[in-house]
């Protein structure tokens, strides 16, 4: 007899979509052909930890807890309820595609070097991290290399996983079985917070996750003019001009002070005919100029039409009017 | 390659646009058998339950643990804030309670307490520079 807490579950609530999704998203045959049932949601409705989530994430009271509970149970974790991965991978899309989309559309000219590092900053495994541990999520305490599987309701609101690496204490090295398939406390709290964006894309729809990750990615702060470096800023800014039909770019001094002492300041202006394009300041002419060179090229680089359209706004009913396409980075 | 990127991090800023309750447990230490946890024994018999009701963001806990009682406050910044309540009235608990339910969890420190808003983004206005100020206005000569 199996204890009904490992019994899939078949339907819960009433509505339609609920009964489709127990049926898509209950059961889960993997390779080796036993089936991984979810959580039962009158389990996991025990479970004050997932409730304590649901309302600190602002999700409405039907959204179902064992949905939120599968979210957390990472694929290395040894306990035989359902994993996240699908719901991860439905997260990761929608974190790349919201995240690539307000980058591109804010940002058109950004080069693509600069744009993958502010995706990586918006969306990789620290920042997920972080949001994780901001949404309250804990890691289970059995997590570890002895095998401890708990069925109880306790665990069922803590992320699981096994740690992948190898705990040396004093004297005592505890080696895992097989370490191949344990995984990083990072990687599994990204993967239960990407799980939980897909969640949310699954029970409440598009334009609801895509609020969720403006709201808690999106809305963090990165700051655009500090993703890129300049080798050659004066000979990119010249090219610069000539593709874009501009007077070529001409340096001024503006302001100097204290040119034979030990602590001498230069400030110098970019000039393209009679526009001041950039601005910099510098121990030596040198330096100020090619500073004025980078002013002038971030200025170009971190250009943000207003109002920015997206084309996710087509979601909410909104018209969408296109976006600004760029011709793209300069070649040096 | 004439362009390099740079690696850099984000900072979440709780409040904008959504915020998520910065205490995510609060914990109720108590004794069953000393009088120094009477209030506290009241307090969780009468007030806990509406406490809780009103607070879904954080996590309520109970323990009954031989000695002084205690409220703990866990936070998202890792820290925790402990308050001894012995002898206290449930009054006083809920009023400590509410404390730490509000609280940020960050240390308090004189420069929390004076300027308690920090900003991320820079003078919109600049810092003054005495190159730029000749600059701006007509030079006399003497």
């Amino acid at each position: 007899m199996i204890p009904s807490i490992l019994r899939p579950y078949r339907s819960v609530g009433s509505g339609s979509i609920r009964v489709l999704r127990s049926r898509t998203l209950g059961t889960r045959n993997n390779s080796s052909g036993s089936k991984q049932p979810a959580v039962p949601e009158e389990v996991a409705a025990k479970n004050a930890e997932l409730r304590v989530l649901r309302a600190r994430l602002e999700l409405s009271d039907s959204f179902p807890l064992s949905l939120l509970s599968t979210a957390l149970n990472t694929p290395t974790s040894r306990n035989e309820y359902m994993k996240n991965t699908d719901l991860q991978r439905a997260g990761r899309r929608l974190l790349d595609y919201r995240i690539s989309e307000y980058i591109t559309c804010k940002y058109p000219r950004l080069p693509t070097e600069a744009v993958k590092s502010a995706s990586l900053a918006f969306g990789g495994e620290d920042t997920l991290t972080n949001i994780g541990t901001i949404w309250g999520i804990e890691a289970e305490r059995s997590s570890g290399p002895i095998p401890y599987v708990e069925h109880g309701v306790e665990n069922l609101g803590k992320l699981r996983y096994v740690p992948r690496e190898i705990k040396v204490t004093r004297r005592v090295v505890k080696i895992q079985p097989d370490t191949s398939k344990g995984s990083s406390f990072k990687e599994a709290m990204s993967s239960a917070v990407e799980a939980v964006f897909g969640a949310v894309l699954m029970t409440e729809g598009p334009n609801y996750a895509i609020d969720l990750v403006d709201g808690h990615v999106l809305s963090r702060r990165v700051d655009f003019s500090a993703l890129f470096q300049f080798s050659s800023p004066s000979r990119e800014l010249h090219r610069l001009c000539v593709r874009e039909g501009f007077v070529e770019p001409e340096y001024r001094l503006l302001a100097e002070s204290g040119r034979h002492t030990v602590a001498p300041s230069f400030v110098v202006g970019a000039y393209s005919g009679p526009d001041k394009i950039g601005e910099g300041y510098g121990t030596s002419k040198q330096e100020a100029r090619s500073r004025a060179a980078v002013n002038a090229l971030k200025a170009w680089y971190l250009y943000s039409p207003k109002p920015v359209n997206y084309p996710s706004d087509g979601y909410k009913g909104e018209e969408y009017k296109g976006v600004y396409i760029d011709a793209g980075q300069i070649v040096v | 390659m004439p362009l390099k990127p740079v690696k850099v991090a984000s900072i979440a800023r709780n409040g904008y646009k959504k915020f998520v309750m910065p205490c995510k447990r609060l914990t109720f230490q108590y004794c069953n058998w000393g009088g120094s946890s009477a209030g506290m024994r009241d307090f969780i018999s009468t007030h806990l339950k509406s406490f809780a009701a009103e607070n879904p963001s954080t996590h309520f806990q109970i323990i009954r643990k031989k000695g002084h009682p205690i409220i703990k406050g866990e936070y998202i910044n890792g820290r925790e804030k402990v308050i001894c309540t012995r002898n206290m009235n449930t009054r006083e608990i809920l009023q400590k309670a509410n404390l730490l339910k509000a609280s940020s969890g960050e240390k308090l420190s004189r420069s929390s307490i004076k300027r308690p808003v920090k900003s991320l983004n820079p003078s919109v206005r600049g810092i003054w520079s005495p190159l730029h100020a000749t600059l701006q206005r007509p030079i006399y000569k003497l």
